[in-house]
C-alpha cells in the first residue's frame, strides 16, 4: 500500500512538471508573438504619424544644430 | 495618475516623450550651477547659452560624457528638474524608459536607473539606443530581414544590425560629434595659434565641416583669442583644412560601421545592399558623412526623416506598448 502511494505521487509530480513546462514554452511563444506584433508597422502607426508631423514642421536641412538647440 | 515617460538621455540633448502626448521636451543636456552654493541656476537651453560665458562663480556643465554619467549628483538634479518641467511631482511617479548607449557598463546602467528613480520615477528601465532608433526610424524590425542603423550621437556612435525585434550584431565606439568639435578646437589652437570655445567649434563644424568633399564649399571666418598676445584675432578657415582636422574621429566612426558589417551574418548582409543602412543622430547631419560611409562600405546610406528625434520616438513606442515590449529592456533575459 505505501509503495502504491509513492508511485502515484511520483506520477502526479511528473504530470505536473510536464504541464508546467508546456505552459512555460507556450508563454514564451505568445510573449515573442506579442513583441513582434507590437513592433509591426500597423502597431507603429502612431510613430509614423509623429515622424510625418515632425518632418512636415521642420525641413530636413533646418533641423537644428547637432549638439545644441 | 502620472503619464509614463520615455527619455533619450543624450550627451548633447535630452528629449522626453510622454505617453499619449508625444515629444514634450527637447533641451540640451546642460546644467548651470552656482559654484559656491551648489544651487541650480539654469538647465537646458538657458544653461547651454551660458557655456564658456559665465562669471567665476557660475559653472555650466554637461553631466554626461561619452553617453555615460560623469557626475552622478548633477545628473540626478538635471533629470529631476526635467521631470518637474513635464509635470512629474512627488505624488505622480511615472514609469520611465531611458535610452542609453548599448556599450555602457553595469555600473553606468545602475547609475542611470538610480538617478531616474531618485529623481521621481516609480520604475526605470533601459533600452539600447540603436534599437530605439530603429523603431523610431520606422524600419521593419519585426520581419526576418537585416536592418542596419547607425546612430551618431554627441559622445557615442553605434551601429547595429537588427532582425526579428533583436540586435544581431553591434559595434559601438565612444566617439561622437563632441570629438569632432574637440578636433576642430585643437586644430585651430595648433595651426592658427588661437583659442576658441566649444560652441564656436560646433558652429564651424555646422558651417563648413564635412566628412567628404561636397558641392558649393565656402570658407569661414572665425574669431578667437590669440594665444601669444591674448588679443582677439580673426582667421579664415577652409573646408579642406577642417576635413583634415576631423579625419581621426570621422575615420573611427566609419571603421566601426565597417566592423559591424563584418560581424553581420551572411544571410542578412545581402539585405543591406538592397535596403541600405539608416543614419540617425545629430552627428549624422555632418555634411558628406553619408556619402563617405557609402563610399567606404559600398552599401547605400539613407538619412532618417527625423534624425534627432528617432531615438525618443522609438522609446516612446516602447512606453506606449510597455507590457508587450518589456522583454526588450536591457538586462531582461530573452
Amino acid at each position: 500500500m505505501p509503495l502504491l502511494i509513492i508511485v502515484a505521487a511520483i506520477i502526479a509530480l511528473a504530470i505536473l512538471l510536464i504541464i508546467r513546462r508546456t505552459k512555460r514554452s507556450d508563454d514564451a511563444v505568445s510573449d515573442f508573438r506579442r513583441q513582434i506584433n507590437a513592433l509591426s508597422s500597423d502597431a507603429r502607426k502612431n510613430v509614423t504619424d509623429r515622424v510625418r508631423q515632425i518632418s512636415d514642421e521642420v525641413p530636413a536641412d533646418e533641423q537644428g544644430e547637432p549638439n545644441g538647440p | 495618475m502620472a503619464r509614463d515617460l520615455a527619455i533619450d538621455l543624450g550627451t548633447a540633448n535630452t528629449l522626453v516623450y510622454m505617453k499619449g502626448k508625444g515629444i514634450v521636451l527637447n533641451e540640451p543636456s546642460v546644467i548651470a550651477l552656482n559654484r559656491q552654493t551648489g544651487e541650480v541656476l539654469a538647465t537646458g537651453r538657458e544653461a547651454w547659452q551660458m557655456i564658456g560665458r559665465t562669471p567665476g562663480y557660475i559653472v555650466a556643465v554637461r553631466p554626461l560624457r561619452g553617453g555615460a554619467i560623469t557626475d552622478f549628483e548633477i545628473t540626478e538634479r538635471m533629470i529631476r528638474l526635467l521631470l518637474q518641467r513635464v509635470g512629474v511631482s512627488r505624488f505622480t511617479r511615472p514609469k520611465v524608459v531611458i535610452c542609453v548607449p548599448s556599450a555602457i557598463t553595469e555600473v553606468e546602467r545602475r547609475a542611470v536607473t538610480d538617478a531616474a528613480r531618485r529623481a521621481g520615477a516609480a520604475d526605470a528601465n533601459l533600452i539600447e539606443q540603436p534599437m530605439a532608433a530603429a523603431i523610431g526610424a520606422d524600419l521593419p524590425i519585426d520581419e526576418p530581414v537585416g536592418n542596419m542603423v547607425i546612430d551618431i550621437g554627441g559622445g557615442t556612435s553605434e551601429t547595429a544590425v537588427i532582425s526579428l525585434g533583436g540586435i544581431v550584431a553591434l559595434e559601438a565606439v565612444r566617439v561622437g560629434s563632441f570629438d569632432i568639435d574637440a578636433a576642430i578646437q585643437n586644430h585651430i589652437r595648433r595651426e592658427h595659434g588661437i583659442a576658441i570655445g566649444e560652441r564656436t567649434a560646433e558652429e564651424i563644424k555646422i558651417a563648413i565641416g564635412s566628412a567628404a568633399e561636397t558641392v558649393d564649399e565656402a570658407t569661414a571666418e572665425v574669431r578667437g583669442r590669440d594665444l601669444m598676445s591674448g588679443l582677439p584675432k580673426t582667421v579664415v578657415l577652409t573646408p579642406e583644412e577642417i576635413r583634415d582636422a576631423i579625419e581621426d574621429p570621422v575615420s573611427s566612426i566609419v571603421a566601426s560601421v565597417v566592423r559591424c558589417l563584418a560581424k553581420a551574418p551572411p544571410e542578412l548582409s545581402q539585405d543591406f545592399l538592397v535596403r541600405g543602412m539608416y543614419l540617425v543622430g545629430g552627428g549624422g547631419l555632418l555634411r558628406g558623412l553619408a556619402a563617405r560611409i557609402e563610399r567606404e562600405t559600398e552599401v547605400p546610406v539613407r538619412m532618417s526623416n527625423v534624425p534627432l528625434e528617432a531615438v525618443v520616438l522609438g522609446a516612446g513606442h516602447v512606453i506606449e506598448h510597455y507590457d508587450a515590449l518589456k522583454g526588450m529592456f536591457m538586462g531582461v533575459r530573452r
